[in-house]
C-alpha cells in the first residue's frame, strides 16, 4: 500500500469512531459548564488537558517506570510461559507432573499475591516484576501447548513413518503450527500485565502510574488521576500494537495467513 | 514379497469396550504389484494401511516384508505414506515439502532428488508455490512426490483421491499409472471407488463389513499399460459389477 491507499484506509476505518470522540468531549465539556460539576467529582476534558500540561514531567517520570516494569516483566513471563510449554509438550514426565500444578496456581486470583510479593521482594520493581510475571506466563503457556498439540494426526503417522525424533517434531513441524495459537496467548497476556502492574504499584511503591493514582486519589486531584488513566490507555495500546505487528511477521512468514 | 498372516486387531474405544475391527486377515501382496483394498466404511481399511506400515501393531497375526516384520522394515526406509488429506506444511513451497522426508532422514540423496520428483508428479513449474497457491488435484500430486522423495520399495496409499473431484480423480489415476509404471514399488491402495480399483490394480481384495475379514481377492487381468479408456471394455464392466456385488451381499 503506498501512503494514499494508507491514509484512505485509515480514514475509512477511523474516521467515524473519530468524530463520535470528539463530539462526546465537546459534549462533555458543555456538560460540565453547563452543570457546574466540581473538578474532584468529574473534571472536563480541558481540566484534564491541564493536568497534563501542569504535571507533565511528573507524569511523564512515572509512565516511563510503569512501562519499564511491563515489558520487562511481559518478556520475562512470555519466556517462562514459552519455555514450559516447550518443555512440557517434550517431555512426558513434565506434562505428568507440573501441568496439573501450573493449572492450580493459574486458578489462584493472581492480583491478590502483589501484597506478598511487596513484603518478600519490597517496594521496588521487582516486586512488580514478578508478579506481572507470573500473571503473563500462564496464557503464553496454556496457549502454546494448546498449539504444539494441535498437529494433523496424519502428519504425526507421516513423521512416525520416517522415524523422526521428537526433536525434530518440535522444529520442523510442532513450533510453526504453534504460532498462532503462541500470539493468542501473548494478546490475553498483554492486558494482564497492566493490570498487574498499576495494581501492584498502587499497592505499594513511590514510582509508577499505579502510585500516581493512589496519590492523586488520596489528593482528590480527579484531573490529574485521569490523566494516569489516559496514559496507560495509552501504554496498553502501544503494547498491543507492537504485539500485532509481530504477529504478522511471524505469521506471514508460516503462512497462516 | 509382503505376506500378512492371520491378522487381528482389536481396539479398546472411548468408553472402553473391544471393538473388533480386522479379523483374520491373510493376504500375500507380490513384489512391484499393485493391489486395492476396497470395502464398506469402517471395515478396517485403514488400519490395515497402518498394521503393514508400522504406525499400528496388529493384536494377532504377523506381518512379514521380504522377510522383515513392519518395524525392522520401517529401519530401513520401507514406507512411503500418503493420506486422504494431502497435509502439506503450509509454510513449505512445493520443493521443500518433498524435500521434507530427505530431511527428517538425514539422507543428501533424497533432497537432491527432489527436482526429479518435481516432474515425475507432473509439478515442473509449480516448485516454488505455496499449498494454499495450488488445486486439490496439485497437492495431491505433491503428496506423492513426497512419498516417492526416498525411493521406497512400498507405497502406501489411504484414499489418496478421496477429496478429488470426478474429473480431477480420473486424471490422478492416469498420472498414478504412469508414474507407478516408471518406479514399480509394491502399492497397497486403500479406496472406495470400484472404478478406480478395477482400473488400476492387479489384484482387488474385498473385505466385509466391520470386523474385515477377507471376502474375496480378485485378479484384473486386464493388459498393463493401463489406461483410461478400458473402463469402456465389456470386460472393465463385467469385473466391476462382479466386485459391486460382492461388496453388497
Amino acid at each position: 500500500m503506498n501512503w494514499k491507499a494508507k491514509t484512505g484506509w485509515f480514514i475509512e476505518n477511523y474516521c467515524y469512531s473519530l468524530i463520535f470522540l470528539a463530539i462526546f468531549l465537546c459534549l462533555w465539556q458543555v456538560a460540565s459548564g453547563f452543570f457546574s460539576i466540581p473538578e474532584y467529582i468529574l473534571p472536563s476534558p480541558l481540566q484534564i488537558l491541564t493536568a497534563f500540561q501542569n504535571s507533565g514531567n511528573f507524569l511523564m517520570r512515572h509512565s516511563f517506570v510503569t512501562l519499564q516494569e511491563i515489558i520487562i516483566g511481559l518478556v520475562i513471563g512470555i519466556f517462562v510461559g514459552f519455555i514450559l510449554a516447550v518443555a512440557i509438550s517434550f517431555f512426558d514426565i513434565l506434562h505428568k507432573t507440573i501441568y496439573p500444578l501450573l493449572i492450580v496456581i493459574q486458578s489462584l486470583p493472581k492480583v491478590v499475591l502483589a501484597p506478598l510479593f511487596i513484603i518478600w521482594f519490597g517496594f521496588g520493581m521487582l516486586s512488580k516484576i514478578i508478579l506481572i510475571g507470573l500473571m503473563t506466563f500462564f496464557s503464553v503457556l496454556i496457549n502454546t501447548s494448546k498449539g504444539l498439540a494441535s498437529v494433523q494426526p496424519e502428519l504425526l503417522d507421516l513423521m512416525k513413518s520416517l522415524r523422526a525424533s521428537k526433536a525434530q517434531l518440535l522444529l520442523k513441524i510442532r513450533l510453526p503450527s504453534s504460532m498462532p495459537y503462541f500470539f493468542v496467548g501473548l494478546k490475553i497476556a498483554t492486558p494482564a500485565a497492566v493490570i498487574g502492574a498499576v495494581f501492584a504499584e498502587y499497592l505499594g511503591s513511590d514510582r509508577g502510574l499505579g502510585y500516581v493514582i493512589m496519590l492523586s486519589s488520596v489528593n482528590l486531584d480527579t484531573s490529574r488521576m485521569f490523566a494516569a488513566l489516559v496514559l496507560l490507555a495509552a501504554i496498553n495500546m502501544v503494547i498491543f500494537g507492537v504485539v500485532c505487528f509481530l504477529e504478522r511477521i511471524v505469521l506471514t512468514r508460516y503462512r497462516h495467513v | 514379497m509382503i505376506e500378512l498372516t492371520k491378522i487381528g486387531k482389536v481396539f479398546n474405544n472411548h468408553n472402553n469396550k473391544a471393538v473388533e475391527a480386522l479379523r483374520e486377515i491373510s493376504l500375500s501382496i507380490k513384489k512391484g504389484s499393485f493391489t486395492s483394498v476396497i470395502g464398506p466404511s469402517g471395515c478396517g481399511k485403514t488400519t490395515l494401511l497402518k498394521i503393514i506400515g508400522a504406525i499400528l501393531d496388529p493384536s494377532e497375526g504377523s506381518v512379514s516384508i521380504d522377510g522383515k516384520s513392519p518395524s525392522q522394515a520401517l529401519l530401513k526406509h520401507y514406507f512411503g505414506f500418503v493420506f486422504q488429506e494431502p497435509t502439506l506444511l503450509p509454510w513449505r513451497s512445493v520443493i521443500k515439502n518433498i524435500q521434507l522426508p530427505g530431511e527428517i532422514l538425514s539422507e543428501k540423496k533424497a533432497i537432491a532428488r527432489a527436482g526429479n520428483l518435481v516432474e515425475l508428479a507432473g509439478l515442473a513449474g509449480f516448485e516454488d508455490l505455496l499449498p494454499k497457491e495450488l488445486s486439490g488435484g496439485m497437492k495431491t500430486r505433491v503428496a506423492i512426490a513426497r512419498a516417492l522423495s526416498f525411493h521406497p520399495p512400498v507405497l502406501l496409499m489411504d484414499e489418496p483421491f478421496g477429496s478429488l473431484d470426478e474429473m480431477t480423480r480420473d486424471t490422478m489415476n492416469s498420472e498414478l499409472l504412469r508414474i507407478w509404471e516408471e518406479i514399480r514399488a509394491t502399492v497397497i491402495f486403500v479406496t472406495h471407488s470400484i472404478r478406480e480399483a478395477v482400473l488400476l490394480s492387479d489384484n482387488v481384495v474385498i473385505l466385509t463389513p466391520r470386523p474385515g475379514q477377507v471376502k474375496k481377492i480378485i485378479h484384473i487381468d486386464l493388459p498393463r499399460p493401463r489406461i483410461r479408456e478400458m473402463y469402456r471394455l465389456p470386460q472393465f464392466g463385467e469385473i466391476a459389477g462382479n466386485i459391486r456385488e460382492l461388496l453388497i451381499f
